[in-house]
């Protein structure tokens, strides 16, 4: 940092200067009592003081109250330059500005006020803490630095005296350690250091905070990592999915077999069953089989049997028939015998009998006989006719018999058929409730509609209503608005002015005035000239005026003022003033209200503001409705969509009984969609259980139908034989078995009677005839005899021939019927039944609850497997979608990447640790040579001093903090103070040199030399130039030959000059310098 | 069972797969990455001159030719390239999608891709389940592809069985794993004995990155060629191409013919000897080399350790001697033992600054470490600075 330009204006004994300085020695010179030392003063008050201190009235002119001020420009190494302008004094007298640049053209600011010195003190580095806070010296602060670069004339070798520990901040001693550093650093160790350093501030900051940007070694690697474990992380995902897919599929594809197997089981279990079922069905089929053939054998077997007893039956009753035959033929032929005999006798007796009468009797006698043999015929005809009517009797019950087992079967049958309508009219109920349910669900929606439909439609009306009501308050609103009146605050004016108007009038002619000024507020009566009294709240000044006053003051007092004289000059002069503002202000707002007076105006715009207040809370009571209506719209735009829904569901009633709806809508009772959940599934439930009833009745009525039918078809054929039967009959079989019976009865009686008569004509016609009668007679007897006999056996031949034909129709009846059964046949059906039911083996009865729980477990395996299958299909799909082995292996070639990233990582991280370690030990090392700043310095300080000095004194040592200060002479340590008062000032000069160089920083000597030699004086103005190379040095002095050449020196007249290229500058403050006028004091 | 001598031979085809082209290697570095991958589309090539010389009937591609199913530009525009220049209008080239570059919407297979558009003729996608092509009168081929980049399908048993009357040769060709073990039954599956059951005369499938047939010397054989340029280290028998003959009686010669020309190989060096021998090994320029160092060397064998290292590695000025180097683990560090001696003649401030940082080390934490490796750094310092 070096001084680039100083201006100062009323600084003490200095009006102006201006001073412009070059960066190397510069040479300000000029006579005694010019103001030099005065100029060093603005330039340290410039950097160091403060400019609301009260320090700085020592630079107060004192020849004027003029503030002082000084403008110091600075510039940095790199550029920069630093303008800092300070007007010393307090409150607004006094003012401080810091600005920087880049250009020396364009400023900016940078600080203000006390920050200036905050922020020069930071960018100086004299070691100073910033301003304010405890402990702070007032005035000039001071520094060991300050000290050194800006001693003022008197303070030449204090600098010995100070060191850096009474600075009162450390930025001054860190600078010089920095800067004496370098000064005691080996070569080599400061290439080391600057190469470790290079390496460290690649990866790491100012404050060893790893870097960040792009160039980091570390952001390189862990971007790197980053974006290897990104793309690892995403495959690492994938394949942890594909992994879990694969675990999906591998456990699903299990399940799947399982599942597979389950189902096949299950499967194999229904088809066992079901084939079970199957045998069971078929050994049922063919146990029917073998059952029927058993019956059908049994039936054949007894009619093989019946007709076996009827052939037997048969045998006897032919054996009988011949036994009989034989019986009447031998009895007819001792009846041929018997009748030969008669006749015989009877033509014995004939010719006794040639007398009439016999032959009458003979006659009679014959008729009667052949009377007998018809009547035996008639008889054998009556009994063949009786077997078939009995058998057409027992045709007919057996008829009966299978006719009251149809009957029977029927009445079973209509009694199932009633059963099955009932449980049809059961299911018929169960749907009709739930017809009736979904009808009352439905008559549930259209209520609910019509009332959201209700409620919209209310909600339309209401917004049109509340629109309407709003239209209607903003139009009275409107109307009670009157634009042509004034407003209520111009109103109070205008009743203001009217008063004092009045007031003023009064005053032209009033004899008493009274005002009164409340203090506060305070009721008060007031009378004027007898008037009736007056009430007033005043909180306002109030006047009155009239011929007498009376003033009531609450309960306190009551004040009668009473007329006086003279009247109030300025009254009048009020009154004119008043009348023109009136006539002016008052008028045309009267006639515009239409109104006379001012009070007819209060109250006009009284009842407008009443009206407005009243149109305002309308119009916000329209707004409000307006808003509701907005509301109500929206609720009654769902109108249309409400009815059409409304119509559709009213569709959805069309054919129900609507009233029985209601009522039973009615019925429900405070949540109806939820009783109606109930019943719906109650009645679901009922027509559930009906149909299952339903299902089984229909069964059961199939069965019994079929059951029936085999009965009717047997009633049938046996009706038909009955029926033929009873044709062969010829009539009921009771009134033929009566007939026959009859005359069976008929005949027998009529025979024997026959032969009652006959046997009397015969005693008759004995007696008459004699012997040959007799002869006749025995022969006759004995014809009867045999005739009896021969009837005996004719009726026993009649039954023999009648049990013949009896057993004749029974043996053919029942040889039919044995004959009819194919015996054969059924003894190989049978055996064939037989044969195949033992390869039916008997099985366990299979129920259809069983099939269906087998089924069920069919569909329930079925199902899982489906299931399976899906999230195997999902699984699968998955894990195509993520990759399977492909996202593995990209996963391990990925982690195999950032395994070795991050080995790379760390090898990084372990090398730039290693640079930062080695950097720190050699920083370390080089602090604990280097901090000792004495040692530092001491070396080129000793040197120098031997140079100045011819040798004269050995080595100079310094604390360190560079106080301390001593050097060898005469071989032992000597205080500084034991040298001559010059060489103390060369040896502090040297220091100061040495410490501005090392710094880099501008120095200001203000003729520190003085007690210097010339000899001495020539060395230092060739060191002054060395040091000049490097750093700026400003030299007051008055002596300008003892630093500059003759050629050196402007021209008189003028302000300045340069040398050696620019690097010595002289400035003749004579020039450039305004000193105050009439000033005693420097 | 063999071509016999004299035997004709009807059919010469040369079998491929597991191109991975467009293959990244992201364990290198990255400045090594791109020689490996370019390694790829070069082995590609050399397979097409390949057919060409053997003048083949045709080129099987048996899947994985794409590391992913759409690529980068270069890697198709590349493999178009080396069709072009390479490949013959009759020879005919069979591109496999496989379970790496699967035919998916979007992938290089789809006919809108400009890959598809600007392939030559002669190059077949096999984008259809029953992809079919005849070799005039006397041999068939059949091929599915994959369709996603895992599955459970079996494709050699989506390939017709052989008809009766059928005595043509029959080639499949297929992407899978014929790994019967967990973890690859979702791989797309392959039955070992696909080719008995589909009646064909050889079954020629990818997969595997080295060359294997399954099981070995079946006949008719399955056989995965391994890819023609290995990926990675531990591929056995990588690098190859399978050369098929058919005779007419359809019976086969195989031939594994070798294309890679890069050499992947890993050591491990314990001593200084250990890595002058790799330094005086063979030719390393076509190798991947996998060093795993594990050397503490003391300064007088440092330096030429480092000087080694850098001799394979390579210089900016240089190429190294090894094609591709990556060292692995540890890399070279200083024995400190007796380093005081190296920093004997240094100025007294360095050698502080080595004492300080060898007590350090002596330490033995991990900062014992960090301050190995900054005597490492200061010794090679003062040998560059002084």
């Amino acid at each position: 940092m070096r001084f680039a330009r100083l201006r100062a204006t009323s600084f003490g004994c200095i009006e102006t200067v201006d001073v412009t300085l070059g960066p190397g020695l510069n040479v300000l010179f000029g006579p005694n009592d010019l103001g030099k030392s005065t100029l060093g003063g603005a330039l340290r008050a410039a950097l160091l003081l403060r400019h609301d201190t009260a320090a700085a009235r020592d630079y107060v002119p004192w020849q004027s109250d003029a503030v002082p001020s000084v403008v110091l420009e600075l510039c940095e190494a790199n550029g920069m330059r630093w303008r800092v302008e300070k007007f010393f004094g307090s409150g607004r007298r006094g003012s401080a500005l810091l600005e920087r640049s880049r250009d020396g053209h364009t400023w900016s600011v940078d600080a203000k006020g006390r920050a200036v010195d905050q922020r020069l003190r930071e960018l100086m580095g004299f070691g100073i803490a910033g301003p304010g806070g405890a402990g702070g010296r007032r005035g000039l602060p001071e520094s060991f630095l300050t000290g050194v670069l800006l001693a003022e004339q008197t303070a030449v070798v204090e600098v010995l005296d100070r060191s850096l520990e009474g600075d009162s901040d450390s930025s001054g001693k860190e600078r010089l350690t920095a800067a004496l550093q370098a000064l005691a650093q080996d070569p080599l160790f400061a290439s080391v250091l600057e190469s470790a350093q290079a390496r460290v501030d690649v990866a790491y900051t100012a404050t060893g905070q790893r870097r960040r940007g792009r160039g980091s070694p570390f952001v390189r690697a862990a971007e790197r990592i980053q974006r290897l474990q990104a793309e690892y992380d995403l495959e690492h995902a994938k394949a942890g999915e594909a992994d879990r897919a694969q675990e999906a599929i591998t456990a699903l594809s299990d399940r799947r077999l399982a599942c597979e197997a389950a189902l096949a089981a299950a499967r194999q279990a229904l088809a066992a069953r079901r084939a079970q079922r199957e045998r069971g069905l078929a050994r049922e089929v063919v146990a029917q089989r073998v059952a029927k053939a058993r019956t059908r054998q049994a039936a054949a077997d007894q009619d093989a049997q019946r007709a076996q007893g009827a052939t037997a039956e048969l045998q006897r009753a032919l054996d009988a028939l011949a036994d009989a035959k034989r019986a009447a033929r031998q009895a007819g032929e001792r009846v041929g015998a018997a009748r030969a005999e008669l006749a015989n006798a009877t033509e014995q007796r004939r010719l006794a009998e040639q007398s009439a009468t016999v032959q009458e009797q003979t006659i009679a006698r014959q008729e009667l006989e052949n009377r007998a043999l018809t009547l035996a015929a008639d008889l054998r005809q009556v009994r063949d006719r009786a077997a078939v009517v009995r058998r057409a009797r027992d045709l007919a019950r057996e008829a009966d018999a299978a006719g009251r087992v149809v009957a029977a079967g029927d009445e079973e049958l209509h009694r199932l058929r009633e059963a099955r309508d009932g449980a049809a009219r059961s299911v018929a109920r169960a749907v009709t409730e739930l017809t009736e349910l979904a009808g009352v669900e439905a008559l549930l929606r259209v209520r609910q509609v019509e009332a959201e439909l209700s409620a919209a439609e209310a909600a339309r009306d209401e917004a049109h209503a509340l629109r309407e009501r709003a239209a209607e308050l903003r139009q009275g609103a409107a109307e009670g608005a009157r634009a042509d009146l004034p407003a209520s605050e111009r109103v109070r004016a205008f009743s203001a002015l009217d008063e004092a108007l009045r007031i003023a009038e009064a005053k032209t002619d009033a004899k008493v005035r009274v005002e009164i000024e409340p203090l506060r507020p305070f009721a008060l009566r007031t009378r004027v000239d007898g008037e009736p009294p007056r009430d007033r709240e005043t909180d306002e000044p109030l006047a009155l005026a009239g011929s007498e006053v009376e003033l009531t003051l609450r309960d306190l007092a009551r004040v009668v003022v009473t007329p006086g004289d003279g009247l109030d000059a300025s009254a009048a002069s009020d009154v004119v003033t008043l009348r023109q503002r009136w006539e002016r202000e008052v008028r045309p707002a009267l006639q515009a209200a239409g109104v006379a007076t001012v009070a007819d105006l209060v109250a006009l715009v009284g009842d407008v503001e009443v009206q407005r207040e009243r149109g305002a809370r309308a119009v916000e009571q329209a707004s409000e409705l307006e808003a509701r209506a907005v509301a109500r719209a929206e609720a009654g735009a769902q109108v249309d969509p409400l009815v059409s829904r409304l119509a559709q569901r009213q569709r959805q009633l069309a054919g129900l009984d609507q009233a029985a709806l209601a009522r039973r809508v009615d019925a429900l009772g405070s949540d109806p969609h939820e009783e109606l959940l109930v019943a719906r599934a109650g009645a679901e439930r009922g027509e559930a259980a009906a149909r299952e009833v339903l299902a089984q009745r229909e069964r059961a009525l199939t069965a019994w139908e079929t059951r029936c039918q085999q009965e009717r078809n047997n009633c049938e054929r046996v009706r038909g034989e009955s029926s033929a039967a009873a044709a062969q009959v010829g009539g009921p079989w009771q009134q033929a078995v009566a007939e026959v019976r009859r005359a069976y009865h008929s005949l027998r009686c009529e025979r024997r009677s026959t032969e009652a008569r006959l046997a009397a004509l015969t005693v008759e016609q004995d007696s008459q005839l004699g012997e040959p009668q007799r002869l006749y007679q025995e022969a006759q007897s004995r014809l009867a005899v045999l005739q009896q006999e021969l009837d005996a056996t004719s009726d026993a031949l009649d039954r023999a021939r009648v049990g013949e034909a009896a057993a004749r129709r029974e043996h053919d009846l029942r040889r039919e019927q044995a004959d009819a059964h194919d015996l054969g046949g059924i003894a190989g059906e049978l055996a064939a039944a037989l044969a195949e039911l033992e390869r039916h083996p008997a099985v366990a009865v299979v129920t259809d609850a069983d099939l269906d729980a087998g089924e069920r477990a069919v569909a329930t395996a079925a199902a899982e497997q489906a299931s399976v299958q899906e999230q195997l299909l999902k699984a699968t799909g998955a894990l195509e979608t993520v990759g399977g082995h492909v996202a593995s292996e990209r996963a391990t070639e990925l982690e195999r990447a950032l395994q070795a990233e991050q080995d790379r990582l760390r090898q990084v991280e372990t090398q730039f640790e290693g640079w930062r370690l080695l950097r720190d030990t050699l920083r370390a090392v080089e602090n604990e040579q280097g901090t000792h700043l004495g040692r530092a310095i001491a070396g080129p300080i000793t040197e120098r001093f031997a140079e100045l000095t011819g040798d004269r004194y050995g080595s100079v040592s310094f604390g360190s903090d560079l106080g301390e200060v001593s050097l060898e002479a005469a071989g032992a340590s000597r205080r500084v103070e034991a040298l001559s008062v010059g060489t103390q000032e060369q040896l502090a000069t040297l220091f100061r040199l040495c410490i501005a160089e090392q710094l880099g920083t501008a120095i200001v000597l203000d003729d520190h030399l003085t007690q210097t030699d010339h000899q001495r004086f020539e060395w230092f103005r060739v060191r002054l130039r060395e040091v000049a190379q490097g750093v700026q040095v400003v030299v007051l002095t008055c002596r300008p030959h003892d630093y500059l050449m003759p050629a050196e020196l402007p021209p008189i007249g003028a302000q300045l000059q340069d040398a050696d290229g620019g690097r010595v500058r002289a400035i003749d403050l004579s020039v450039c310098l305004q000193r105050a006028a009439a000033s005693s004091r420097l | 069972m063999t071509v016999a001598e004299g035997d004709q031979v009807v059919l010469k085809l040369v079998h491929t797969a597991d191109w991975h082209l467009g293959l990244r290697f992201p364990s290198f570095a990255e400045e090594d990455r791109p020689q490996l991958s370019r390694a790829r589309l070069a082995a590609v090539e050399r397979l097409l001159e390949l057919a060409r010389r053997m003048a083949a009937d045709g080129v099987l591609c048996a899947g994985d030719l794409f590391d992913e199913p759409d690529p980068a530009a270069e890697w198709w525009e590349g493999l178009l390239a080396a069709l072009t220049t390479h490949g013959r209008a009759e020879i005919p080239v069979f591109l496999l999608p496989g379970n790496h570059d699967p035919l998916v919407p979007g992938s290089v297979w789809q006919p809108t891709h400009p890959f598809r558009r600007q392939l030559p003729d002669f190059a077949h996608v096999v984008d259809r389940d029953d992809f079919e092509w005849a070799f005039g009168e006397e041999a068939v081929l059949y091929a599915a592809p994959c369709r996603s980049q895992a599955g459970q399908r079996d494709l050699a048993l989506s390939l017709p069985a052989r008809a009766p009357g059928d005595d043509r040769v029959r080639i499949g060709m297929v992407h899978g794993s014929t790994v019967d073990i967990k973890g690859f039954a979702n791989n797309f599956p392959i039955a070992r004995d696909a080719v008995a059951q589909r009646g064909l005369d050889y079954l020629a499938i990818g997969d595997t990155h080295g060359f294997r047939e399954v099981p070995p010397g079946a006949r008719p054989p399955t056989v995965y060629p391994g890819t023609p340029e290995p990926t990675g280290f531990g591929e056995t028998d990588a690098g190859h191409v399978a050369l098929v003959f058919f005779s007419r009686d359809r019976r086969v010669t195989l031939r594994k013919e070798r294309v890679a020309t890069w050499r992947w190989a890993e050591r491990t060096v314990t001593d200084l000897a250990g890595l002058r021998a790799v330094r005086d090994a063979e030719d390393l320029t076509r190798t991947v080399l996998r060093l795993t160092l594990d050397l503490a060397l003391p300064p007088a064998e440092f330096d030429e350790a480092e000087r080694i290292l850098r001799e394979l590695r390579g210089t900016e000025a240089a190429h190294g001697r090894v094609g591709v180097l990556q060292v692995q683990r540890r890399e070279l560090v200083l024995d400190t033992s007796g380093v005081e001696q190296a920093f004997a003649d240094l100025p007294g401030v360095l050698q502080e600054v080595a004492r300080r940082l060898r007590t350090v080390e002596a330490d033995a934490s991990e900062e014992g470490g960090v301050a190995r490796e900054a005597l490492s750094h200061l010794y090679r310092l003062t040998r560059e600075l002084r």
